[in-house]
């Protein structure tokens, strides 16, 4: 059952007013009417373009397909389809004595009728339209980042595709094979300041999309993802290149622009131990800025304890070990989740130690405890995978999901190339902290965690104590106990990193001074 | 966000959340002057309307013990849901009402739950109110123990639930207090001890 994407609409919203269905070559426009602030078809429409009849009896509204039925009920958000119930965003309404039903009913039923497969829902030009197996491009689809605009050609198959780019504002994205149906042949526009807009038009055996852009444009990357094949282009405004998480793609090596299909450019998938030991470690002070993390009863925040363990850590490392050490942050600021485990990767770190502090409101918690990452059962259910990569979850949709479907694989390889290590260490960090602190130690423990989910070397996330245990509190604000700590977890780590060099046969260096 | 090929456990998944709002979200996202509906006013959960000779159900309802360590079972009697759903937000409001005994409560202060739905892959979508994030402590005991006991509640007495996906006012979320990655579901887990 499809549906989807139904987008809000207020009353004024220009775009409500009629939606199109494109069977064939038919088309047949199909009134809405905003009630309630949802948008709503007539359920006589409905039918009229699924070859349904509607009986009506008691406040109960059956569509009767050649094959199945809908059944809906009066002022109840939810409806029958088969032997299956789906909420509906809103519930069916009579008005003016026709059944209304909320927009998604009418892809819903068009699922049913022609096969979900089949049956593509075009946003932009507000289009239904029920796909034919010749038509091999599926859908254009476009979403604007701060950074660079997306455009994505969903394909039915992997096809070859050909940007023609100079220095003039128009690209040309030749898909071969791309066969377009009707709805795709209408321009598309973009107008997001980078990109006006996409027109299409069929040159024989294949679809040609001439991109017209604003002068300001930047770097260009064309790459191909799978499930569901695609074909993505990023257009980068003015001097903006790709950065961050999104890096990890590789743009397309020019060389590779023309032709080119295939599987997505892959990042290169995380190296081994490097061979000459421990040299680079990142630590990652949680939270920060905005995100206080957790408070205690007197005011004091995890963000600011975790990163004065962290600053007198780095320097126990760097006198003592004569390591190279990096912070994910410094001061008092918010950084993301992905970012610290990319500081990491760039760093190509050695291993990534996350610092935190714990909190149990309504209970007597206290102590310290270590964590590693370990998935969640689900990550390898192959069904729920495909299930979360088909998720429209994303600001641009599925075009992002593929790309974690990449990442994910590469990941499921650092993680079993890291999980011992990741796990060893956890256990070293938990055996100083209890030598160290004379407080209750909660053991080693692992978990799906995001912070350590992205890092290409081993890693662990320790909790020093409980800021809402008002005695282990009242320890954090003393600055010989968070040195203690720092403490600790040096011995930790040089412990770590002994029995790491030995199985790698180096000889450590010997500590300067 | 666009209507497109999907398989019908994904379409009915991403159907329904779009219903429960994630679609709302992105629409907001994507068209700035789109105004989201109100959402329905939400009040406290009732105590089950057990009438007298009335059957309940017992349940299993996990809370955390008082070190915040591990999860622990409360049983209780709750009124029999027609539907497997209609179970499960019962089970909730319990386990939002808090543990009776001596044991710990999982759920911030607050925090309701806005719609429910079960896929037919028996992933069940919980979408919370706010108050689930922002009311939170914080903390990865906490966090943890918030997630599992949610899940372990719905999967250890709802045979159809298999995993859950958490949202959080119609959205998809990174994570509860910022440690443990929530974007996908959570299969049940009785024990934070460490397994590879």
């Amino acid at each position: 059952m499809l549906l989807l994407s139904v987008r809000s609409v207020r009353a004024e919203d220009s775009r409500a007013g009629a939606v199109e269905v494109l069977h064939g070559d038919r088309w047949k426009a199909i009134p809405t009417e905003v009630i309630r602030g949802k948008e709503y078809v007539p359920l006589e429409q409905v039918a009229a373009v699924t070859e349904g009849t509607v009986q009506r009896s008691n406040g109960r509204f059956v569509l009767r397909l050649p094959k199945g039925a809908l059944v809906l009920t009066e002022n109840v958000p939810r409806i029958q389809v088969g032997s299956r119930e789906v909420a509906l965003a809103a519930p069916p309404v009579l008005q003016g004595g026709q059944v209304w039903v909320p927009l998604e009913v009418l892809t819903i039923a068009m699922g049913e009728r022609y096969g979900e497969e089949r049956v593509f829902w075009d946003d932009v030009r507000r289009i239904l339209w029920v796909g034919s197996t010749e038509h091999t491009l599926r859908l254009v689809r476009y979403r604007t980042y701060p950074e660079y605009t997306r455009i994505v050609w969903e394909t039915s198959r992997p096809l070859e595709f050909v940007l023609r780019e100079d220095e003039t504002r128009t690209l040309t994205m030749e898909v071969r094979g791309g066969i377009l149906p009707p709805a795709l042949l209408r321009p598309l526009p973009v107008n997001d300041g980078l990109v006006r807009g996409v027109e299409a038009s069929q040159a024989g055996g294949a679809a040609r999309f001439v991109i017209q852009t604003e002068a300001a444009r930047g770097f260009t990357r064309a790459f191909a993802l799978k499930t569901p094949d695609r074909i993505v282009l990023d257009l980068y405004r003015g001097k903006a290149v790709p950065s961050g998480p999104a890096a990890e793609l590789a743009p397309t090596p020019p060389a590779a622009r023309t032709p080119s299909a295939g599987p997505a450019p892959s990042p290169t998938p995380p190296a081994g131990p490097s061979p000459g030991g421990i040299r680079t470690i990142v630590i990652d002070p949680g939270h920060g800025g905005r995100d206080s993390g957790a408070v205690g009863s007197r005011g004091l925040k995890e963000k600011d304890v975790v990163l004065d363990i962290a600053l007198r850590l780095r320097k126990l490392i760097q006198d003592r070990l004569g390591l190279r050490v990096m912070l994910t942050r410094s001061e008092d600021v918010f950084v993301s989740l992905e970012e610290r485990t990319a500081i990491a990767n760039r760093a190509k770190a050695d291993f990534f130690l996350s610092i935190h502090v714990n909190a149990a409101p309504k209970s007597r918690a206290s102590g310290f405890e270590t964590y590693f990452l370990s998935k969640e059962p689900s990550d390898s259910d192959a069904r729920a995978s495909a299930i979360r990569e088909n998720l429209p979850l994303t600001e641009e949709g599925m075009g992002a999901r593929g790309q974690d479907s990449v990442k994910a694989i590469l990941w499921d390889m650092a993680y079993a190339l890291y999980t011992r290590e990741s796990a060893e260490l956890a256990g070293m960090m938990l055996e100083e902290l209890d030598k160290i602190l004379s407080v209750n130690n909660r053991g080693v423990k692992s978990g799906p965690f995001f912070v350590l989910m992205g890092a290409a070397m081993p890693s662990a996330l320790v909790e020093v104590a409980f800021i809402s245990n008002s005695q282990e509190e009242r320890k954090l604000q003393d600055e010989g106990y968070r040195q203690r700590v720092a403490e600790a977890l040096l011995m930790g780590i040089t412990k770590f990193r002994t029995r790491y060099e030995k199985r790698l046969g180096v000889v450590p260096a010997s500590p300067p001074g | 966000m666009d209507l497109r090929r999907l398989s019908r456990p994904a379409a009915i998944a991403a159907a329904t959340l779009a219903l429960l709002g994630v679609g709302v979200l992105l629409g907001r996202l994507m068209a700035p002057s789109g105004v989201g509906p109100e959402p329905p006013p939400l009040t406290a959960p009732e105590p089950p309307p057990l009438a007298p000779g009335e059957s309940g159900r017992a349940v299993r309802l996990f809370f955390a013990d008082p070190d915040n360590t591990a999860l622990r079972e409360e049983s209780r009697q709750v009124p029999q849901g027609v539907t497997p759903t209609e179970e499960a937000r019962r089970l909730l409001d319990e386990l939002i009402r808090g543990p009776g005994g001596e044991l710990a409560p999982t759920i911030p202060e607050g925090a309701r739950v806005r719609q429910l739905y079960i896929d037919g892959e028996g992933t069940a979508y919980v979408d919370f109110t706010r108050e689930l994030q922002a009311n939170h402590a914080g903390g990865t005991a906490g966090e943890l123990l918030t997630i599992y006991s949610i899940v372990d509640t719905l999967a250890s007495n709802l045979e159809l639930v298999k995993r859950v996906q958490l949202l959080v006012e119609g959205a998809e979320i990174t994570t509860l207090a910022g440690h443990i990655d929530a974007r996908r579901p959570f299969t049940p887990r009785y024990s934070f001890e460490s397994t590879r």
